[in-house]
């Protein structure tokens, strides 16, 4: 008897142990998404005021901002018409020709700020690639490279990919008339030094060229993409 | 007109035109070779399709069309560029001498490198007053010593630790003393001394980065004096003579920044200290 008791005494602090920690883990789990209901509502609070907001810069001349049944601008559009200005840019239009033959261009604004920004956006990106490029192609001090001024040193130049370039010393003979009065003869026979036009295209320090290149680029791209649109 | 053809030419940079006193240089050279390379030398001279001036005019070069092939009429010669001749000029209202040496490149010529810059006066009253063939491979066959060098017969010019560096196969025979006279004569009060004997011992070597160069001397006209290269490295610096310095003393001139500075009166201590 007194087990049976005892098993029963037992088996009731079991099961009130089992009630008080589904309690506490039910209260946990609560608690739990409470917190992450509040923070989803702010969250989704302040993505709508920013989604209101770019609405509102996206409602501008020439824009046809589609809105949903609260009266907040469709976010979506926005979003698709920025990435597709910014793609376009990049692609040189092809994103747009591909968008045209699987049939989804329809729901892009071309006309739109938004579409605009995007393309600027894209401009951007493309200088600053060219620009990361110009660095690349700059160079930096190694076996076989000499640094080519593009103002000189004697004028106040300083070393720097700013104003030069680390290049071979083929090519920096061939920039400089002043470093291909030390090359050997028989290397100036097979190489004429060019005309002072051609020294100073290649002389130019390659960020600049890089940039130039980008900005070019973006821009072409851009009147393109500009062009096919009407 | 002067100022448009300038801006021509310095964007189609061709000329085809000896100026007055380049003939009168070119004609004395000829007149002083045999016939032989009297008559290759007229032969290219006719071809000469493109003429470079630099330097104010110091340094003329003369290219030819690349398709023509002249090679029956080349010098032969196993140098790829040396001077064939110095000519010492005179002009009016300038009482020192002007040298001219002219140089053969891949067995044709190439070049006019002078001594100073040419005035407006020089294309009345130059004067070649004397003519001197250094090299005429149409009458002396020249052919470039191949005997080994030893590398200890090297020591008293570069010292014990230096010679260690040298590159075991970089050291070049010494020319023929005659030929070594007449090519040093450009610059043989401008050398430094140690360097003049080494050329008795060899003609040149690797030391690390720098290329000890040999003969004949390569002339760089510049706007002042023109320099005569002994040595230059792989990290663009050159070590020079300067023509007409009878101090003898050398000039580190780096090719990035244009800067000159001076490197004492001795090869063996300009390398130590560029090696250092």
């Amino acid at each position: 008897m007194a087990v049976e008791q005892a098993l029963a005494v037992w088996s009731q602090a079991e099961s009130a142990a089992r009630q008080l920690r589904d309690q506490r883990a039910t209260s946990a789990a609560q608690a739990y998404h409470s917190v992450l209901d509040r923070l989803h509502a702010r969250a989704s609070s302040a993505f709508q005021d920013y989604l209101n907001a770019l609405a509102n810069v996206g409602c501008g001349e020439g824009s046809s901002p589609r809105s949903n049944q609260s009266g907040n601008w469709d976010w979506l559009d926005y979003a698709a018409n920025f990435a597709a200005g910014w793609g376009d840019t990049l692609s040189f239009n092809l994103t747009n020709v591909v968008r045209n033959a699987v049939s989804i261009n329809d729901g892009i604004d071309h006309h739109s700020t938004t579409y605009s920004v995007g393309q600027w956006t894209g401009v951007a990106h493309m200088t600053a690639i060219g620009a990361v490029a110009g660095v690349h192609a700059a160079g930096t001090r190694g076996a076989g490279r000499e640094f080519s001024h593009w103002i000189p040193a004697r004028w106040g130049g300083p070393r720097t990919i700013f104003n030069g370039n680390y290049v071979s010393a083929r090519t920096h003979a061939l920039s400089d008339p002043w470093r291909y009065r030390f090359m050997s003869k028989a290397w100036k026979a097979e190489n004429p030094l060019p005309s002072h036009a051609w020294q100073q295209v290649v002389r130019i320090p390659n960020v600049y060229k890089g940039i130039a290149v980008g900005l070019g680029s973006g821009l072409g791209s851009l009147a393109l993409n500009r062009e096919m649109m009407e | 007109m002067s100022f448009i053809r300038k801006i021509v030419q310095s964007v189609l940079p061709i000329d085809r035109r000896f100026r007055t006193y380049e003939q009168i240089i070119l004609a004395s050279l000829e007149a002083a070779l045999e016939p032989r390379g009297r008559m290759a030398l007229r032969s290219q001279i006719e071809h000469v399709s493109r003429i470079q001036r630099r330097v104010n005019n110091k340094e003329i070069n003369m290219y030819y069309d690349a398709h023509l092939d002249c090679s029956d009429q080349a010098f032969q010669c196993d140098f790829s560029e040396y001077p064939i001749a110095l000519l010492w000029c005179s002009v009016p209202e300038c009482s020192n001498l002007i040298r001219a040496s002219v140089w053969i490149v891949g067995g044709r010529l190439f070049s006019i490198v002078l001594s100073r810059s040419p005035g407006r006066d020089w294309d009345v009253g130059f004067n070649v007053l004397r003519t001197l063939i250094l090299c005429d491979p149409s009458t002396e066959r020249v052919a470039l010593p191949t005997e080994v060098v030893e590398l200890g017969s090297l020591a008293q010019y570069v010292g014990q630790h230096l010679q260690r560096r040298i590159e075991r196969g970089s050291v070049l025979c010494p020319l023929p003393e005659p030929l070594r006279e007449r090519f040093l004569l450009p610059a043989s009060d401008c050398v430094p001394l140690d360097y003049y004997h080494m050329l008795s011992i060899t003609n040149g070597y690797q030391l690390k980065n720098w290329r000890i160069l040999g003969l004949p001397l390569r002339e760089v006209a510049m706007e002042g004096s023109n320099l005569f290269v002994v040595a230059e490295s792989s990290d663009s610096k050159v070590l020079c003579a300067t023509d007409g310095d009878t101090t003898r003393a050398l000039q580190l001139v780096d090719l990035e920044d244009h800067s000159q500075r001076g490197m004492g009166t001795q090869l063996k201590a300009a390398l130590e200290t560029l090696l250092s």
